[in-house]
Formats: structure tokens, C-alpha cells, sequence
């Protein structure tokens, strides 16, 4: 089950059956493009020489990452995700000296969707969970981490 | 005969009044403090920016010398000066990156590794003498600590001929592996340089280092730099190894069984406290001349440990044994092991606390020392900012018991403090870390922060964006 589903008691019964684009609408994902520190919305803005591919654009309006279930994609954000993640969360996710990042007892609530764990990716959080922006990775190369981060919620 | 007026000062200073202690080093577990206390009457804490745009900023250090200047220091090697006005001027005051025509005398390569710490003589302002500890590159990594003088035509700046003409090694600590280095280097009330001494790295402490006496890693040193500038430094006579290892006639009979655990062959007369993982950050309470330690841990649990200015050093802190108050490895909670040495005044917990994967989520992973607070409402509160939750707390005896009490979190990755001419913790945060770093020039830069009471705060001042919860 993927925990971006989960979230909403309303649409829990719903998310068991039917993919995230259907059962949960848009504007529910787009408020979770939000500051994980304070809650405060979010504006992302590309890096020089950065260009927003189609997922990107899509992901912003929509909320929806198209590069779950994109084998392609997802070896991509696995070797994106052993370089820039591992050595915190974890080859399996489970948390070392960063929180999990799969189950149910996420630290942020908004890291169960995917625009609220790209916000967290983007903006950073708290201490060592520093923007991933500020550092220079490109946002197409976040989308594609997070999509290999779901596959490791089992 | 600056020699001799110098001993007597520090003989003086040495022998000044006792203070009393109310504080008590915890002898069972449950003493230590931990996340999730309080400090009565503790004011709300805002950290205001004082200035920009270092490069890996990790140490700073007040010049003390009643110019009010900061001098903050860059990992790659450099020590930037930031004025009384908060201006940071241009030219380095110190640059070890370019003196060598080899290329950086700092060895950088990982994050751990670079210039790490300056400290200024007691007498700074009449012999102009500053120290620095840092990782060599042509020493393959080696912690050097090495004293400068400034010339008093350009006191902002400590030129490469100048620095050439003036340099003096006091330490060469070859380093086996390239994490666990220490770093912070000052001065005691005692007049004495203390040094913290990280184990020499990898994990798990694979050479013993915190617990063998015949090693330098590990440890707290403290040495007397007042020497000849043909003898690098001497060992204080009241060292608690000062004379462990000399030489003397064997008497198997008429010794107690005390008196013959004084024999500590091989010892290393430099230390002064022992059973240390990573002692990055420690500082001296003002007023008391009390000590904090803050030893970076392991996987799962931060320490902070307290000694009290009437300590004869020779405390042993644990490691590898345990980490704060449980064991090495730290399985869970319940675990059963010997306490050995001294338990620290607090400790608080990574996300994973135990190795059977017990969750907590109010501590961190890297405890950075910024310094000791005696303003605001606070009394002799050391300040700890941690290098991965961004939290500051405060670690303070109240009543009967040590507290350790969070203040705030922010979103800064702190990395060193200290406390300015006017008894301000100062800190320091950088974009350092373990993945995704673009190297010491090249990561995001980072700032130096006062850490004030928040009905203080300047007006128009930039404050750390911070939640109390």
C-alpha cells in the first residue's frame, strides 16, 4: 500500500483499490507543497541552467508523479537516492541517523504524499535535512528519488 | 623573565579562591540528564545573525581583546575576522591554504577534516600569539596545532611571510583514519591550552584509543605553551599522568594495592581526561571555571559531560564502554553493563537510540558544545546545538538534579560555538555534511549567529527561523 494514500480518512477505503491520481484530488496533493518547518506554502523556483521537464510541470499543477512505476526513472532515484540519502536514512529507508522514510510513522505527515516529500527534498527540514536545492540538485532528479523512495514501502 | 612573570600569574590564577559546587557529577543512570527537562524561569532563546557568507564556518573564536572582533574559521583553512559592526573584512586574518608553494597545508578531503578551531593566548593583546589546530595535508591528515604571532602594523591580518616568519609547531598527532578528529583548541582559566582529541575515527574504536593511556586520541589534553620557542610545549606538572611513566626503582612490598594503580606505564602525561569518542566542542564556564565537554557519539546516543573547576583531571568517560550512560554496543534500553568512569550531566538520543531500532524523535546526532550561558535568567547553562535536528538545548543543574532542556528548534546544522568579549554563546552553522558535499569552498554558506534571550533581539535583526516545539 503506498502511504500517500493512506493519509485521509475519508479516502482510505478508496486508496486500497485505485491508483493515487484518481482517489485523491488534486488540491488536496497541492497543499502539501508546504514548508515542513512552519506549514508555510512553498514557491520552487528552477536553478540556473535547470529546465523544468514535463514531469516537473505536471507534478506541480497535478501533484502526480509520473515517474512511479517508471522502471527508467526509478534506477535513476535509486542510484540519486544510495548517493544523497543512504547514508541517513538507510539503504532500505528504515531510518539511521535520519527518520524513516517508509510505514506509516513518518516524522512529517505531509512525506507520505509525494508533493510533501518533494517539499521536504526542495526546502529541507530541520539540521542535517538541508535543501536539496541549495545543493544544487535539479527537481526532475527529486521526482525520481521519491518514486524509488515508494518502492521501498513494503 | 616574560616567562616568569607569566608562571607567576598563572601560579596565581591557579590558586585562586575556591568556588563551590553545588553540581554533582551523576553516579547512577537515572541522575543523567535527558530530553524532556526543564529549567525553570528558562527565558525563550532567538538567535540573531551577526553575519554571512563563511565558507564551512566551523569554529569561532572572540578575539578577546577588547576590539569586539570574531574571528570565524573556515574549514578549508582560513580564519575570516567579523568587526564589532558585524562586518566581515575581505582579506583572511589568517590563510593557511597558500603559504605552502606545494599548494594548502589542509588536508580537507573529507568533511571531518580541515582547520578546525583558533584560540588566542591569555596575554593575545601583548604577545599577539594565536593557535590553530588543523588537519595537514602534507602530514598525510595529521592534526598539527601550531602557534602564529601577529604583527602588531597589521593586526587584521596575519600575512604568509609573516605567518613563515613566525610559525611554531607545538603538536604533531598522526591520525589513523580520516574521521574522529577533535578539533576544538582553548584556553583554561588556568592559563593552560586544552585540547579535545577525537579517537583517531573509523567506528566502534577499532584501536581502543578512548581507554589506552599510551595514545594522545581519545582524550582531553591540556598543555603549557609558555615554553622556550625551541621546546614546542611543556606538560603542566599537576597533569594527572604528568609522572605516571617516569622512571623509578621497583618496590614490590610496603605499596598498597592504590598506590601501585599510579603506575600507568606508557602513559601519555599530555591528558588530562580520557574515555572520549569525539570531543569536537568543549568549553570553560566564565565565572566558575567549570568545564563542559560535548562528545559527539556513536549511533545512538550524545553526551555532555561536567567537571568541576576543582577536578585534578584523570576522569575517564566511558568510551568505548558506554555511550552517555548505557553500553557500547547500545543494544536497547534494558541492557545490563558496567558504568566505567564518570557518567555525563546529560544525554539525548539519535532517531534510532538503540540497536534494536527503538525510535525517538528529541535529539539529534552530533552534539556541538556552543558554550556557557550566564545571561538572560540563565546561570552557568551550557548551550548544545546539534549538528542534525538543528535543536539547542540547554544542560543545567537545577535544584538537585541536572535538566537537560530544549530551548528551540531551528533549521540550522550547527557545527561550533563559543562565547563572545561580552558573555554572548555564539554559533556557527554550515552546509556541511556527509553526502552531497561540493567540498569546503563550494558547499552553501553558512553564518554566525548570538544566541540572545527573544526580548532581546535587536530591532530590524535577521533571527533563525526557530519552533519551541
Amino acid at each position: 500500500m503506498r502511504p500517500g494514500l493512506v493519509r485521509r480518512a475519508a479516502l482510505v477505503v478508496a486508496a486500497l483499490v485505485l491508483p493515487i491520481g484518481i482517489c485523491v484530488k488534486a488540491e488536496d496533493l497541492l497543499s502539501d507543497f508546504k514548508d515542513p518547518f512552519d506549514g508555510s506554502p512553498l514557491k520552487f523556483s528552477p536553478q540556473p541552467g535547470e529546465t523544468e521537464t514535463p514531469a516537473v510541470k505536471k507534478f506541480k499543477t497535478t501533484g502526480v508523479n509520473d515517474y512511479r512505476g517508471n522502471a527508467d526513472a526509478i534506477a535513476a532515484g535509486k542510484a540519486l537516492y544510495q548517493e544523497n540519502c543512504a547514508a541517513c536514512h538507510g539503504e532500505d529507508g528504515k531510518g539511521r541517523i535520519g527518520p524513516t522514510l517508509v510505514g506509516n510513522e513518518l516524522r512529517y505527515e505531509q512525506a507520505k504524499s509525494d508533493p510533501g516529500m518533494f517539499s521536504i527534498v526542495y526546502a529541507g527540514a530541520s539540521g542535517a535535512m538541508q535543501s536539496f536545492a541549495r545543493r544544487g540538485m535539479h527537481q526532475d532528479d527529486m521526482l525520481k528519488i521519491i518514486a524509488y523512495v515508494r518502492t521501498l514501502d513494503k | 623573565m616574560r616567562r616568569m612573570a607569566l608562571a607567576v600569574f598563572l601560579t596565581a590564577a591557579c590558586l585562586g579562591a575556591p568556588v563551590a559546587h553545588a553540581q554533582q557529577i551523576p553516579t547512577n543512570p537515572a541522575d543523567v540528564a535527558q530530553p524532556g527537562g526543564s529549567i525553570p524561569g528558562a527565558p525563550k532563546l532567538a538567535l540573531v545573525k551577526l553575519a554571512d557568507g563563511f565558507r564551512d564556518p566551523v569554529g569561532v573564536t572572540a578575539f578577546n581583546d577588547g576590539s569586539g572582533r570574531i574571528a570565524v574559521v573556515e574549514r578549508v583553512g582560513r580564519v575570516r575576522i567579523v568587526t564589532k559592526d558585524g562586518k566581515v573584512l575581505p582579506d583572511p586574518f589568517l590563510d593557511l591554504t597558500n603559504f605552502n608553494p606545494l599548494g594548502s597545508d589542509v588536508q580537507t578531503g573529507f568533511v571531518e577534516q580541515g582547520l578546525w578551531s583558533i584560540a588566542f593566548h591569555p596575554k593575545f593583546k601583548q604577545n599577539g600569539y594565536v593557535f590553530v589546530h588543523y588537519a595537514s595535508l602534507p602530514f598525510n591528515g595529521a592534526s598539527i596545532i601550531a602557534r602564529f604571532t601577529v604583527d602588531p602594523q597589521s593586526p587584521d591580518r596575519i600575512t604568509k611571510e609573516q605567518l613563515l616568519k613566525s610559525v611554531k609547531v607545538l603538536m604533531n598527532i598522526p591520525q589513523p583514519y580520516y574521521n574522529h578528529y577533535g578539533g576544538m583548541i582553548a584556553f583554561g582559566p588556568d592559563g593552560k591550552l586544552y585540547i579535545g582529541k577525537g579517537d583517531g575515527g573509523w567506528e566502534g574504536d577499532p584501536l581502543d584509543a578512548g581507554q589506552r593511556l599510551d595514545v594522545l586520541w581519545g582524550k582531553l589534553l591540556r598543555i603549557d605553551v609558555d615554553t622556550p620557542d625551541d621546546r614546542p610545549y611543556a606538560v603542566p606538572s599537576d597533569n594527572p599522568f604528568a609522572k605516571a611513566d617516569q622512571a623509578q626503582l621497583m618496590s614490590l612490598f610496603g605499596i598498597t594495592e592504590q598506590g601501585f594503580t599510579k603506575n600507568k606505564i606508557g602513559s601519555r602525561p599530555e591528558i588530562w581526561a580520557y574515555g572520549l569518542r569525539n570531543p569536537y566542542m568543549f568549553h570553560f564556564d566564565q565565572k566558575s571555571g567549570d568545564l563542559f565537554i560535548a562528545d559527539v557519539g556513536q549511533n545512538h546516543w550524545e553526551e555532555i559531560n561536567y567537571q568541576p573547576a576543582s577536578s585534578h583531571g584523570g576522569e575517564n568517560y566511558g568510551w568505548k564502554f558506554n555511550q552517555g550512560s548505557y553500553c557500547h554496543p547500545a543494544n536497547s534500553a534494558d541492557q545490563k553493563c558496567p558504568i566505567v568512569g564518570v557518567l555525563p550531566a546529560a544525554e539525548y538520543p539519535h532517531e534510532t537510540a538503540f540497536e534494536d531500532g527503538t525510535k525517538r524523535n528529541d535529539g539529534g546526532c552530533s552534539a556541538q558544545g556552543l558554550g556557557v550561558a550566564n545571561y538572560g535568567g540563565l546561570t552557568k547553562t551550557y548551550l548544545v546545538g546539534d549538528w542534525c535536528s538543528g535543536r539547542l538545548f540547554g544542560v543545567a543543574w537545577v535544584g538537585n538534579k541536572w535538566q537537560l532542556h530544549q530551548f528551540l528548534q531551528t533549521q540550522l546544522q550547527f557545527t561550533a560555538g563559543n562565547v563572545d568579549a561580552d558573555g554572548y554563546v555564539l554559533a556557527v552553522n554550515c552546509y556541511c555534511f556527509y553526502t552531497a558535499d561540493k567540498g569546503p569552498t563550494a558547499n552553501p554558506v553558512g553564518a554566525l549567529w548570538r544566541v540572545v534571550p527573544a526580548d532581546s533581539v535587536p530591532a530590524g535583526a535577521e533571527v533563525a527561523k526557530a519552533k519551541t516545539n
